[in-house]
């Protein structure tokens, strides 16, 4: 009973409260020292407050608190504002444990027009199966190193073959196609896979049948037609001179391209526009202008050279008009087109490429198809915790069949779903997704600029809010303005992006406090209650 | 003491009263619009605006698949004057055949006798699942000085795919095969001075006008 007595004696003493403030003070110590050496906040907070020690602590301030207070049994009038603050420091103390084991925080993306209301939650692995025809995903959630024993999900039995906690992940692609714009397409929403398509920097309505002899017999000739086609790009010439050195593979190129399709007419057009532009060009080297050239040439474009924006405007008008004039011109030196230079046949075909070419309004990129290779290699884990990409390889099991894979986590649940067994399921890697008793709606997100320039100094959105009653209400949050529930959920806008096409996507922060209005606000003003009672007012008997 | 006690209750009282000043929200009404593409009973759209604007409903003997017919009219009246806007929808099946929006923006500028080069906005615009393009201009229309606040919007790239793969899913949801249909152009026409009084409520207005259902993830 003694023993018990000094216990409880102990818990509710200056000396343990002492402890537990210094200890407190060490783990924010620690904190602090690994968040500057790692940048990592998701490390420190693993080492300190998610830390079981940390809420341990918690407790015992807790307990520390209300024996202290009860310590004053029987309770008389000058104890008020005393009880009053502990009651109020209880309060809090006990919002914070009930956040801790019943409180929310993760991450919604979406884009303009689409609603949610399953938010992804940082730091938790799941695999997600879905079946192509039951439309409705089967998350598992798990820890990942309990992968380790067999699982089933929906028909399909996985094992956890091998992992690592960090592996980068790049697509394999031609290196001359490096530096294009690449976009991965999905097939049947990824159930018939993917394919990655690389816009060419060019467009183009060519007749594509002249180049098929080249795309049926050489697989270097896709690749020297890129070549090519960058080379000219860098060049900066409209059309190419005559006299460029050329790259070196250019010949085959010109080995499959089949002059002998082009129409005779158009071929003289290419002759009459390379001579014609590559004279003007020569003469605009030497530091004469449009007009002064064309006055000299008494070529008529220079009565309406207004109309045109720059000489590449005037160039491309140019070989439109010498194409749709170009029977009512006298024959040309008629040229052998197979047995010309490799730099005389790479101009002409400029003109012909340019001829072809779209008008800018009107423009259709063209775009190369490539099969989608991923290739995952393991690195060493980042000392930012969270910048690291854990892989996984699964063996899965339908039935009789077979199949490995190898998947890296989808951070933010927006990547890619890889088919499994020739697109029967799609399988991701990826965190958890808990839904919320809200559906979030974006309606729009725009970014704020700085008066007539580009940069943002704000971005806000409006977003609808529908609970679970079905009752809606439309809300505009912005960098510096929550939208915050009555029931202690709070959304924050923290990222806007503008995709492809401009349509924008934003994250939101999505935290849930669920004892905020009954605990640590109330506990919060009961605090401050009794500390101006303890100043301002004296309860002597 | 409880002099010093007085003044800061008397201080935090002040505080609050001054930080409590709020501008009364204009009165709204939400307005659902019907689609085009042969299902005319079926609200696809919705937008917000303010109560005064007066919504006028096309003639039911129209032809709604006729692209030149406005889904809805809205005006705002003040003496003679009035703007008035309008929302035209046009359904496309085929990616090739939607109507390119530089092609809507160079028809309103045609519209204009005249055109002030140096009242031309054209910026990107996004909102609803939309993207496209928002123009406005000042200049001469059957010779009385106009303004134009115009919104020419696709659907979104990023949301046809979705959309298609839903419409496979769930043939029986009729509202993806309405979503798919719906590039729109919203366009608002008025006197100059009756324009730049209301700009604030037109791009507020336009900002809401979106799909009724969610567009599918």
């Amino acid at each position: 009973m003694k023993l018990i007595f000094q216990i409880y004696h102990f818990l509710g003493s200056i000396y343990f409260a002492l402890f537990l403030i210094a200890s407190v003070v060490l783990f924010v110590i620690v904190g602090t020292v690994i968040e500057s050496n790692t940048q990592s906040h998701g490390q420190a907070a693993y080492f300190t407050y998610q830390n079981r020690l940390f809420i341990l602590l918690l407790y015992g301030f807790f307990l520390n608190i209300l024996i202290s207070a009860l310590r004053r049994w029987p309770f008389r009038f000058k104890h008020i504002p005393f009880l009053i603050t502990h009651f109020g420091l209880l309060m809090i103390l006990a919002g914070s444990l009930m956040k801790s084991y019943f409180g929310l925080q993760g991450n919604l993306i979406i884009k303009e027009g689409m609603a949610s209301n399953e938010i992804v939650l940082p730091n938790t692995y799941a695999i997600e199966v879905t079946k192509k025809d039951e439309k409705i995903p089967a998350n598992l959630v798990t820890e990942i190193k309990q992968i380790q024993t067999q699982m089933k999900i929906l028909d399909l039995n996985i094992n956890l073959i091998s992992w690592c906690p960090h592996c980068t992940e790049r697509f394999e692609i031609e290196s001359v196609l490096n530096n294009l714009q690449r976009t991965v397409v999905a097939y049947d929403q990824g159930f018939a896979g993917y394919k990655v398509e690389v816009t060419l920097p060019f467009s183009f309505s060519l007749p594509l049948k002249h180049f098929r002899k080249g795309f049926d017999n050489d697989k270097a000739f896709i690749k020297s037609l890129m070549e090519f086609l960058s080379f000219w790009e860098e060049s900066k010439y409209w059309i190419l001179p005559m006299d460029l050195s050329l790259p070196s593979n250019i010949e085959s190129i010109f080995a499959f391209f089949d002059w002998s399709n082009v129409p005779a007419n158009e071929k003289k057009a290419c002759i009459y526009a390379a001579r014609i532009i590559l004279d003007i060009i020569s003469y605009l080297e030497k530091g004469k202008t449009l007009s002064e050239i064309l006055m000299e040439k008494r070529w008529p474009f220079f009565q309406n050279l207004e109309n045109f924006a720059n000489v590449s405007d005037f160039f491309f008008n140019l070989v439109k008009q010498i194409f749709s004039v170009v029977n009512e011109l006298p024959e040309p030196e008629w040229i052998d087109f197979q047995n010309l230079t490799s730099n005389v046949k790479a101009s002409l075909f400029t003109v012909w490429l340019k001829a072809y070419e779209y008008e800018e309004y009107n423009a259709k990129k063209m775009v190369v198809e490539l099969p989608l290779n991923i290739i995952y290699e393991a690195s060493e884990p980042l000392k930012k915790w969270e910048e690291n990409i854990p892989k996984i390889i699964l063996k899965i099991q339908d039935g009789e069949k077979i199949q490995f894979t190898t998947l890296a986590y989808d951070r933010s649940d927006t990547g890619i779903k890889m088919p499994l067994f020739n697109g029967k399921y799609l399988i991701s890697f990826k965190p958890y997704n808990q839904k919320i008793p809200y559906r979030i709606r974006l309606r729009q997100a725009r970014n704020i600029l700085y008066p007539n320039t580009s940069q943002p100094y704000s971005f806000e959105s409006d977003i609808v809010v529908t609970d679970s009653l079905g009752k809606s209400k439309v809300t505009t949050i912005s960098m510096n303005n929550v939208h915050e529930t009555k029931d202690g959920y709070r959304f924050y806008l923290a990222n806007l992006t503008s995709l492809k096409s401009g349509l924008k996507q934003i994250q939101l922060v999505v935290n849930h406090d669920p004892g905020k209005y009954y605990l640590t606000y109330p506990g919060a003003f009961i605090l401050s209650l009794g500390i101006i009672m303890l100043f301002f007012f004296s309860f002597k008997e | 003491m409880v002099h010093f006690f007085k003044k800061v209750c008397l201080f935090l009282l002040c505080y609050l009263i001054a930080s409590c000043h709020r501008q009364e929200p204009k009165s709204m009404v939400t307005h659902e619009i019907n689609g085009r593409d042969g299902s005319l009973e079926i609200p696809i759209f919705r937008i917000t605006t303010p109560d005064h604007w007066i919504r006028l409903d096309p003639d039911k003997n129209d032809d709604l698949k006729d692209t030149t017919k406005p889904l809805v009219t809205f005006q705002i009246k003040k003496k003679e004057e009035r703007i008035t806007i309008t929302i035209h929808s046009f359904p496309f099946f085929e990616e090739h055949l939607r109507v390119p929006q530089s092609a809507q923006i160079k028809r309103w500028r045609n519209q204009f006798s005249v055109l002030d080069s140096s009242s031309i906005i054209l910026e990107n615009y996004s909102s609803g699942g939309f993207v496209g393009f928002l123009l406005e201009a000042s200049g001469r229309m059957n010779e009385k000085e106009t303004s134009i606040i115009a919104f020419a919007m696709q659907l979104a790239q990023e949301h046809i795919s979705s959309v298609k793969f839903q419409m496979q899913l769930h043939p029986e949801k009729r509202h993806y095969f309405h979503q798919m249909c719906c590039d729109y152009t919203f366009k608002a026409l008025g006197s100059k001075e009756m324009m730049r009084d209301n700009r604030m409520d037109i791009l507020s207005s336009a900002s809401t006008l979106e799909f009724i259902e969610d567009i599918p993830r």
